[in-house]
């Protein structure tokens, strides 16, 4: 056990310095950099090489790379080139609203996949079943942008109950203010992500209740909670926890649907506006951090299921 | 069951951190609303459009210009005095102007703001026009200290609010390009150049002295408040929000909803039929220093656009006042040379559209060609630049002319443009405030992307620098337009205006081609303090 | 004890029923061991299903059932409840699917224990690991804590055993106990079962397609035929003298030690007609009679009852 984990650990650090290389690398091959002449804005050539020449951006690649490597082992992830502040301080600034939206849709689809995928597993046809499957079909098929807009439309505009944009009033931002902003954005990314986890509930408990320990715990004449409970439920845990830690890093990387269709504030405008803007430090960090997500993401994962499967012990 | 708990758990927590930036709001409030955020608040490096809106909103300029006019106009600099040389200026300072932190704005916070940008350090884009200044070029190859010290020769300060500032040689366009704001020496001196982009004033900004001060710049907002002790006076609208909302729709939604007032310059012709109709919005518009054009790019080898006939061929192909009628709504003008409307120097004779396929084939066959096959650019996401590619498509097949369009993200279409990689190209480009035509015409200019060289241009441009009579820069100015037409190295097609869409209550908006906060300060809101 | 009358099993597509068991009467005695044999499809485990209350969800049962002599109803599922693993224990095929891989063995049987009894999980267990012993799932405590995937197949098995006897049902239902097992193995289950019966004087009904277990083991023993019981005897006298010619060729299928050609069942012989006798496309004897109408369970003597026009006689025996 002990081992395993120290392999793992270090099969990360190998895949991070791996996904550090090749992102750099790729990142390089693309061309252009953050202050490439835009002939909308009369920069200075000059000044824009001596921008260049500050940052050590017209060394060679290699030096590039060594000197970007030496500091993130001493814990330096360098300064944005865009907004010349320290990428970590950026990403932090904006991680807790991406979390706040994230997070809560994340646990809201989750708690209402798994209590709607049981009921309707244990109800196999019934007409709620059907409901549901064919609600959460729906859920799939429709762009969550679509969606986001259609609602926008609904309740901010044709009746202005809700604000369409963003995660406070300016001005105001009490508890009650963003809540009433995290409604649409919530809503949106709830049915997105519910319709898509009952489906793996659904199957999943349906897998489960066919096996023929639960005929067998059903002949020991148990009753219909405890198999559920205590035996449908642990052993369909696994494929809905595979997903749960698949969907992980996509939490912490932002809600880019909300974030432009909703304005809301977060980090997955700055990741993508940063990566077409060349923000080199940004682009290495925001990679590093997602590899790392990854791998946390499948470490608690894998943690789980040995708390789980006696079998994998 | 845990986990709505923990759901709450992070929600309060979030809270608790939301709410410590939270700052109470009096007065009336304005929303203004953006595409994207700024990167600085420190007007020496501006780089981008959201940028330099604030920074007009927390930055007095040295000098303005007439919104219609384009002359120069105090702000900063109360007055100016032009000696008999053509050489020396002794500008006031305004007598009221202070920094927020009470401190007056002197002549030697101006003078150490110019040594920044002469500094061999300085990356923004500011030194070019500066380079006219004594001693200016000296001190960006000379100066050895990482600081801004020392001292440049043509700059000398007269007294606490008086500066004289020597020119090396006559530069006419001088005034017009004292647009920028000074930084506060007593704050920033102590402060290498190298690092002054990325100093904690550059997104803290403790200090400033424009219409506004920041109050609070997050990841959703820029929230600034009036400054009471502005030099021309506290402004009327308390607060300014300047609020980042990616997609146009959600900003017409807001508008609608009442929740914005404000979305500048992005309005989409489209939209506007129905938001005339609105008694609570109101649209203005206004022409800008931008215009679009098809960049003909003969330097590839054995390119046939390095034919001066092939490249006329183009410029008989589309009708401009066609494209700004039904693309752009007449919310433009057509443009046929590189000098704009707003120019004092512009040449109303040009203007008259020359469609002539016959005359384009002519020209193409006279240059040895009877087919030919092009490729053509331009970025994503604008649809008038999109009509007038298929346009050109449709124009270009009746003369034998085969293009091929290449639809590029805006960072791979930068790059293909500034390597060359292209035959044809529509792009927009920005323009000075003076008619001057040097940064994209001369063939020494570095900002000369096309490389256009023609040495009567090259003098005329030297000469019209050098003259400060207004009639005869615009001979001048004519004279080489005609030239740079003659030669045909690009397409002008037109000059796209900006059109905004206001609250009915707002009053005294008067947007300026380069920046909608020129007159902030004055703005007001009818019906004050309804709002929040 | 138990008695089974017109039991029927069906399942519907696309508005036909096709019936798996038909019209099945039959009776179990406490203290008695009946074995139930029968080729894969012909019905036993469905037999077995309905009599537990377990029938798939799309499954159409009808019939009367009595259990000590109270009438339990088919329409109500619940009626099952009380009965499953107090009155009525089961043991399945394969005990490597039948246990819960997430929990140790130990836990499975208390869990039933504490369930139906009421008692507390502690005394559960103890009394879980007496049943272990008794068992023979040795060292009982260590065994307890294992998980099903750390067991051999019959330890496995007895483990299943253990779970269903907890509660000393009065009927046991052994569904293929052995199958899955090793020969040797095999015995001992067996032997647990027999012993299980005796010593509880309850009632088993042990389902195999294996006719040396059903011989070894059964008191008497039921032939069924696509969902049909074609014969009913006492074990020795069916083996002694089978009145079905499946019955017949069943024991012919066995390997002999005196005969070196092994007979197989042919299964598709003509496709089943909804008349006549259900064995009679495979029928050697068939008569055209046969194939018009079907006949009835009916006794020839007493103990024996066969579902035959013209039951074999002792010289038609090959």
């Amino acid at each position: 056990m002990k081992s395993a984990l120290v392999r793992r650990f270090l099969q990360t650090v190998i895949v991070l310095f791996g996904v550090s290389v090749v992102t750099f690398l790729v990142m390089h091959a693309a061309p252009g950099h953050p202050l490439q002449a835009n002939p909308e804005l009369r920069l200075d050539p000059t000044a824009i090489e001596r921008w260049l020449q500050l940052r050590q951006l017209d060394q060679p690649l290699i030096f590039q790379y060594l000197a970007w490597l030496s500091r993130v082992f001493r814990g330096d992830f360098g300064e944005s080139l865009l907004y010349n502040r320290p990428v970590l301080e950026l990403m932090g600034e904006r991680l807790p609203s991406t979390l706040l939206l994230t997070l809560s849709a994340f646990a809201l689809a989750m708690f209402l996949a798994v209590a709607v995928g049981i009921k309707i597993a244990t109800q196999q046809n019934s007409w709620l079943d059907r409901l549901v499957c064919t609600i959460s079909l729906a859920g799939i098929s429709v762009p969550n942008f679509w969606l986001g807009m259609v609602l926008v439309l609904l309740f901010a505009y044709r009746f202005p109950i809700l604000p369409a944009v963003g995660m406070r009033t300016p001005g105001d931002g009490s508890i009650l203010d963003i809540l009433q902003h995290m409604l649409l954005p919530l809503l949106v990314m709830v049915a997105g992500n519910f319709a898509r986890y009952v489906r793996y509930v659904r199957s999943a408990v349906l897998d489960v209740m066919q096996q023929d320990y639960v005929k067998a715990a059903r002949a020991r004449g148990l009753g219909e909670n405890e198999i559920l409970y205590r035996h449908v439920l642990p052993n369909a845990a696994m494929p809905i926890i595979t997903v749960a830690a698949l969907s992980l890093p996509m939490l912490f990387t932002g809600a880019m649907v909300a974030e432009y269709v909703f304005a809301w504030p977060g980090l997955g405008r700055f990741i993508i506006t940063s990566t077409m803007a060349r923000d080199y430090p940004v682009i290495m960090t925001v990679n590093l951090y997602t590899a790392s997500l990854v791998a946390i993401a499948n470490f608690i994962a894998d943690v789980l299921y040995l708390l789980i499967d006696p079998r994998l012990r | 069951m845990r986990r709505i708990l923990a759901t709450v758990i992070i929600v309060l927590f979030m809270m608790c951190t939301g709410c410590q930036n939270n700052k109470s709001t009096t007065g009336p409030s304005l929303h203004v609303a953006a595409l994207t955020g700024p990167l600085t608040m420190n007007p020496l490096f501006l780089r981008d459009t959201a940028s330099a809106e604030v920074a007009a909103l927390l930055h007095p300029q040295l000098l303005v210009t007439d919104p219609e006019t384009l002359l120069p106009k105090a702000r900063l600099f109360s007055s100016w005095q032009l000696l008999e040389d053509n050489l020396t200026y002794i500008f006031s300072l305004h007598d009221d102007a202070y920094w927020s932190d009470g401190k007056p704005i002197t002549a030697e916070d101006v003078a150490f703001t110019l040594r920044v940008i002469c500094h061999p350090d300085y990356t923004g884009g500011l030194f070019l026009p500066l380079r006219y200044i004594t001693g200016a070029e000296g001190y960006k190859q000379e100066h050895s200290s990482p600081f801004a010290d020392g001292a440049i020769s043509g700059i000398s300060i007269i007294d606490e609010k008086t500066l004289k500032i020597n020119l090396k040689e006559t530069y006419a366009p001088f005034l017009t390009m004292l647009n920028f704001a000074p930084l506060p020496a007593h704050i920033l001196s102590q402060v290498e150049v190298a690092k002054m982009e990325s100093h904690e004033y550059s997104h803290k900004l403790p200090v400033s002295a424009g219409p506004y001060l920041l109050a609070e710049w997050n990841d959703e907002y820029v929230h600034v408040r009036a400054n009471p002790n502005y030099f021309l006076g506290k402004p009327s609208i308390e607060n300014i929000y300047y609020r980042y909302i990616p997609n146009l729709e959600a900003q017409l939604i807001e508008l609608l909803a009442g929740k914005l007032d404000l979305i500048p310059t992005a309005v989409k012709v489209e939209d506007i039929k129905n938001l005339k109709n609105n008694p609570e919005i109101k649209i203005y518009h206004n022409p800008r220093l931008v215009y679009d054009y098809l960049a003909l790019n003969g330097r590839k080898v054995n390119s046939p656009l390095a034919d001066k006939k092939v490249r006329k061929a183009f410029s008989l192909l589309l009708n401009r006042q066609e494209i700004v009628k039904n693309l752009l709504l007449n919310y433009g003008t057509p443009l046929y040379g590189p000098l704009l409307p707003l120019h004092f120097a512009y040449n109303k004779a040009l203007q008259t559209d020359k469609v002539d396929l016959a005359a384009a084939r002519r020209l193409l066959v006279e240059a040895g060609y009877n087919k030919l096959e092009l490729n053509l650019i331009y970025n994503v996401g604008n649809a008038v630049r999109e009509n007038v590619a298929l346009l050109l498509k449709e124009q270009a097949a009746k003369i034998g002319i085969e293009i091929k369009i290449t639809l590029l993200e805006w960072e791979a279409f930068l790059a293909a443009l500034n390597e060359g990689d292209y035959d044809l190209a529509i792009l927009g480009r920005g323009v000075e405030v003076d008619p001057d035509l040097t940064f994209h015409w001369h063939s020494q200019s570095r900002g000369n992307s096309l490389a256009y060289a023609n040495s009567e241009v090259d003098q005329l441009l030297d000469q019209g620098v050098a003259t400060m009579d207004r009639s005869k820069r615009t001979e001048i100015y004519q004279a080489a337009e005609s030239i740079i037409v003659e030669d045909a190295p690009a397409v002008w097609l037109y000059a796209r205006e900006a059109i905004h869409a206001a609250t009915a209550k707002l009053q005294n908006f008067t947007p300026h081609p380069e920046s909608i906060f020129y007159n902030v300060h004055e703005w007001t809101l009818a019906a004050e303090g309804e709002e929040f | 004890m138990l008695e089974v009358k017109n039991l029927q099993v069906g399942f519907e597509e696309a508005g036909k029923i096709t019936w798996a068991v038909k019209n099945s009467s039959f009776s179990v005695s406490a203290g008695e061991i009946l074995g139930i044999v029968g080729e894969s499809g012909s019905g036993k485990s469905m037999t077995a299903m309905a009599i537990m209350g377990l029938w798939p969800a799309d499954a159409i049962v009808r019939g009367q059932l009595y259990f000590q002599g109270r009438k339990i109803d088919f329409a109500q599922h619940k009626a099952w409840q009380e009965l499953r693993g107090v009155m009525m224990g089961m043991v399945f095929q394969d005990p490597t699917s039948t246990l819960n891989p997430l929990y140790p063995v130990g836990q499975t049987v208390a869990e039933a224990l504490c369930y139906h009894k009421k008692i507390p999980l502690e005394e559960a267990k103890r009394k879980a690991l007496k049943l272990f012993t008794s068992l023979g799932i040795l060292p009982a405590a260590t065994r307890a804590q294992q998980y099903p995937h750390q067991l051999s197949g019959g330890l496995k098995q007895r483990v299943a055993l253990a779970a269903a006897i907890c509660c000393k049902p009065s009927l046991l239902i052994a569904d293929e106990p052995t199958t899955a097992l090793d020969v040797t193995v095999q015995a001992q289950i067996l032997n647990l079962l027999t012993a299980y019966v005796r010593e509880e004087n309850s009632a088993l009904l042990l389902i195999s397609h294996d006719l040396g277990v059903i011989a070894q083991t059964a008191d008497r023993v039921l032939v069924m035929c696509r969902g049909v019981i074609v014969e009913e005897a006492p074990v020795i006298k069916l083996f002694k003298h089978p009145l079905h010619p499946y019955t017949q060729l069943l024991m012919n299928s066995l390997p002999r030690l005196d005969r070196n050609v092994l007979h197989n069942i042919e299964k598709n012989g003509t496709a089943a007609s909804s008349v006549g006798c259900v064995f009679a496309g495979r029928c050697q004897y068939c008569r055209e009679f046969c194939l018009l109408e079907e006949p009835a369970l009916k006794t020839i003597t007493e103990n024996r009852k066969v579902c035959c026009h013209f039951p074999l006689t002792k010289g038609r025996s090959s």
